[in-house]
């Protein structure tokens, strides 16, 4: 954790703003990723949006269509 | 050397651009995709410079490893690469027309300045490469111009040369 730190504040701005999004991005994918799992494995939109830490309804609408 | 088409061009870099877009994930059509645009259009200068598609997606693959690594991250490089469906942080999966950022906004208005004041009718992939070429050293295809071992001063005197 120190490490991420200490790099997070000498880094150059450039390089560190690109991290944020490509982590943003990754976080996205990952997510998508884990909700199809979820939902193959039979869990409700609830369950899901209870382990993500976001209302049912947000978790639904997000990927209703992409199921 | 520049293109008839122009109508044509624009839609196939633009195309092609939205289409990486949807692929990587990214939230947002930036330089960087119309870049890759140019490269999938593949005519003139960008053939001429090397700078290919597939290169351009790599480098881009390879640019948000360096940059994770730099804030203490160390990524599984096809984690990275493989963003599995198309979809948009807030507003679902991607259907059309992927908002652009100002920066890619910017360029297309230069090229369309670089083709004006050049008095050519129609705007072709120089044009674009050119606007591309001069966004300053902060933006992202101008970086990557430089991670393909290019330098934009020099890429955008090839671009402006195609033309004269």
């Amino acid at each position: 954790m120190q490490r991420t730190a200490i790099a997070a504040e000498s880094e150059d701005p450039a390089e560190g703003l690109r991290a944020v999004a490509a982590l943003r991005r990754l976080a996205e994918s990952l997510e998508a990723r884990q909700v199809m799992t979820a939902r193959r494995a039979g869990w409700t939109w609830e369950q899901i949006g209870d382990a993500l830490g976001v209302s049912r309804q947000a978790v639904h609408k997000k990927y209703r269509k992409v199921m | 050397m520049f293109e008839r088409f122009d109508g044509d061009v624009r839609r196939a870099v633009l195309a092609a651009a939205e289409e990486v877009t949807g692929r990587r994930g990214d939230p947002r059509l930036g330089t960087e995709h119309l870049l890759y645009g140019l490269a999938a259009v593949g005519d003139g200068v960008t053939v001429d410079l090397g700078i290919t598609p597939e290169r351009v997606h790599r480098e881009l693959i390879a640019w948000d490893l360096e940059a994770l690594g730099s804030v203490g991250l160390e990524t599984d490089p096809d984690v990275v690469a493989s963003v599995p469906i198309r979809h948009h942080r807030w507003w679902g999966p991607i259907k059309h027309h992927v908002p652009f950022t100002d920066g890619a906004k910017n360029a297309l208005k230069r090229s369309l300045q670089i083709c004006t004041s050049e008095g050519h009718r129609s705007i072709g992939t120089g044009h674009l490469l050119a606007g591309l070429a001069v966004g300053g050293p902060r933006d992202p295809a101008v970086r990557l111009l430089y991670r393909l071992g290019l330098d934009p001063a020099v890429v955008d005197q090839r671009a402006r040369a195609s033309w004269s």
